[in-house]
């Protein structure tokens, strides 16, 4: 800043004046031929007069050096062209010189403070005129209030960003600029525009303190765009991730249709059965117990359909702190069906002092089912078919969800790749499943990792940011 | 004898197994659910003869596994499988492995139950004629046995060496015996029966 500043002071000081030695030789020529034309010719007889006058002039006006030169010149003068007069004595002109030389010395001191006086005038407008071009032209919305929250100074951009017009800004006040705005002006604050408009300004401020008051200078970012962009960023990576369920639930198609089929036969069967028992006119309970039993089918059925499409429902990334234990089972429900539909068996473990985990729940589901459907087509055409879920707390703040399978494990020089987009080793795979798994497991700040295990299948984990179930909780439960 | 008509379910989801079963009670059938062939496996020395139900689809033994070990268990029931929608193939393969029937998922009760009355009923006419043959003498069978090979009276006699007015009584006990109306029912009854 220093250097800065110097570099516009600099460029000030170049103006030097230039002729003041010859101001000094005019000087003095006008006063000899003035004193001369006075004596001669109007009998005006005062010998020192005007050479005093002179170095008076050229002390005030243009420094102790042409002061100097002019009294030099004129006092010699004035004795050589006087030598007769009474009053041009050895005392009288020593005098003079005497007085000369007090005049020089003063008036060269008041000279150069003047100069410095002016110099520094022109070193403030200067300054002035840069800070004024760097308030005005800089992109970055500033404006400038006194204590009372009047606003004084208010650049372009923040016209702009505010929506403030020209000649509004007599008397504008810092709650008019940004609503809602009580004592601390900073942070982030949402402006309605009207029309569903919505603004959001990012402000901070300094305070300078000057004598007797104080002056908040303050920038406003908006940050509307930036938000908009990562909302939309955000939908776009919701509608992925939606698909990515889609295309999950696409794959279980003959898993999910299997159960569904299940409990509708069977409720046709009851429903059959009460039909008959009418015919036989057989007793009201047993007309009723067949019915009540198609209806638990169908309502059966209805659950099945509701998860799914729960499942299948938009979720923008909103994690919550759940129970781990609960969320973890209820994930399992859909990838069950594929491990059922393989004719698996799919053995849970899943800790009772899991606590809770930080997810947005559908997500966690989206992963959960992608490694569980994995595992029940690895297990397919095993000799033994076996699906495990085991969820642990691996370190304090960190819960492990884990599924191992007996199928044949990861194909050799593939393990490096599971995670790679587009890459897959099944010939109907689209091969998303993993990597939108690692995005999702990665965005609730886990890791997530496969192997083959060492007894054959493979191992797939990954991890998410757990905490104790908070102390109310454990009273209630 | 009245045979008593049973009816084996064996099928891994207990919803099915609880449906067919209280269906099947509708019907007069006495039923035993089982979740698994090995269950029903286990149990087998200590059941009757029945129908055997099974859903071909299960973990371990499929009930096409189970329909291929009944004969080294001494078994004879008949089996009717319920296969998937669309497995052709398989049920080809149920068929040529001797089940009585296969019923193709989803089903309708109707469906079920038709398939059960007829397998049934083919029990029944089965176990008529032998109860009918068991009745027959020696003499009486020789009788029938030439008869469906469409022997005449006098041919048969000069066969066994006895007067045709023997053979002539032997028929007319044959007929009663076995409640046929007319000498071709008879020849039906025979060929049925495989007397040759």
């Amino acid at each position: 800043m220093h250097r800065l500043l110097g570099i516009v002071d600099q460029r000030l000081d170049v103006t030097e004046r230039p002729s003041r030695l010859l101001a000094a030789v005019i000087l003095s020529g006008c006063c000899i031929g003035l004193s001369t034309i006075g004596s001669r010719l109007a009998g005006i007889d005062l010998p020192f007069a005007f050479a005093l006058v002179t170095v008076v002039f050229g002390a005030f006006c243009y420094g102790a050096l042409n002061a100097s030169v002019v009294a030099m010149t004129t006092i010699p003068a004035a004795v050589v062209l006087n030598a007769d007069h009474p009053f041009v004595t050895p005392a009288n002109t020593v005098a003079v010189a005497l007085f000369s030389i007090v005049l020089i010395v003063f008036g060269g001191r008041m000279t150069t403070l003047r100069r410095c006086a002016d110099a520094e005038a022109r070193r403030c407008s200067r300054r002035e005129v840069f800070l004024q071009s760097i308030f005005s032209a800089t992109p970055a919305a500033m404006l400038i209030a006194d204590s009372e929250g009047e606003v004084v100074a208010i650049n372009a951009s923040a016209r702009l960003i505010l929506g403030i017009e020209k000649d509004e800004d007599s008397n504008l006040h810092l709650v008019d600029v940004i609503p809602g705005y009580q004592t601390k002006i900073g942070g982030t604050h949402v402006i309605d525009r009207g029309n569903g408009r919505r603004q959001t300004l990012s402000v901070s401020s300094v305070t300078i303190a000057l004598d007797t008051s104080e002056l908040q200078t303050i920038y406003i970012h908006d940050e509307t765009e930036a938000i908009t962009a990562a909302d939309q960023l955000a939908q776009l990576q919701a509608e992925l991730l939606q698909l990515g369920r889609a295309t999950a639930l696409g794959q279980l198609g003959s898993a999910i249709a299997h159960e569904l089929n299940q409990p509708l036969a069977a409720a046709a069967n009851y429903a059959k059965v009460a039909q008959l028992a009418l015919q036989r006119g057989c007793p009201e309970a047993e007309v009723r117990e067949p019915l009540d039993a198609a209806l638990r089918q169908i309502f059966g059925a209805a659950t099945v359909l509701q998860r799914l499409r729960d499942f299948i429902q938009r979720s923008p990334l909103q994690p919550r702190w759940v129970d781990a234990r609960q969320v973890i089972m209820d994930s399992t429900k859909i990838g069950a069906m594929a491990v059922r539909r393989a004719d698996a068996e799919l053995a849970l473990s899943i800790a009772e002092d899991l606590g809770e985990v930080l997810i947005d729940a559908t997500q966690i589901q989206q992963v959960v089912l992608n490694l569980l459907s994995n595992a029940a087509e690895a297990v397919t055409n095993a000799q033994i078919r076996r699906v495990e879920l085991r969820a642990t707390v691996d370190i304090p703040d960190r819960c492990k969800i884990t599924v191992i399978d007996t199928g044949a494990g990861i194909a050799a020089g593939f393990e490096d790749d599971v995670f790679v987009p587009f890459r897959t080793t099944k010939a109907d795979g689209l091969g998303v499943g993993l990597s939108i798994s690692r995005t999702i497991v990665t965005a609730h700040r886990g890791t997530i990792a496969g192997e083959t295990n060492e007894g054959g299948g493979a191992i797939f984990w990954f991890t998410l940011p757990r905490r104790a179930t908070p102390e109310r909780m454990a009273h209630a439960a | 004898m009245q045979r008593e008509r049973i009816v084996y379910i064996i099928d891994d989801e207990p919803e099915m197994c609880r449906s067919i079963e209280l269906l099947l009670a509708i019907e007069g059938f006495q039923t035993r659910s089982f979740s698994s062939a090995e269950a029903f496996v286990e149990q087998i020395p200590h059941l009757p003869v029945g129908i055997i139900l099974s859903d071909i689809a299960m973990r371990e033994m499929s009930g096409l596994d189970l329909l291929q070990a009944l004969p080294s268990l001494d078994r004879t029931d008949p089996m009717i499988l319920i296969t998937g929608h669309g497995d052709i193939p398989l049920a080809v393969t149920a068929i040529k492995s001797g089940a009585a029937d296969f019923i193709e998922k989803p089903f309708e009760a109707v469906r079920l139950l038709e398939s059960v009355n007829a397998v049934h009923d083919v029990v029944m006419r089965l176990s008529t004629r032998e109860q009918c043959m068991a009745s027959l003498s020696r003499r009486e069978r020789q009788v029938l046995k030439h008869i469906v090979r469409g022997l005449t009276a006098k041919q048969t006699a000069i066969e066994l060496e006895i007067s045709p007015r023997t053979v002539e009584t032997y028929r007319q006990h044959l007929m009663e015996k076995t409640g046929a109306t007319s000498l071709s029912q008879l020849v039906r009854f025979g060929i049925e029966v495989h007397i040759d």
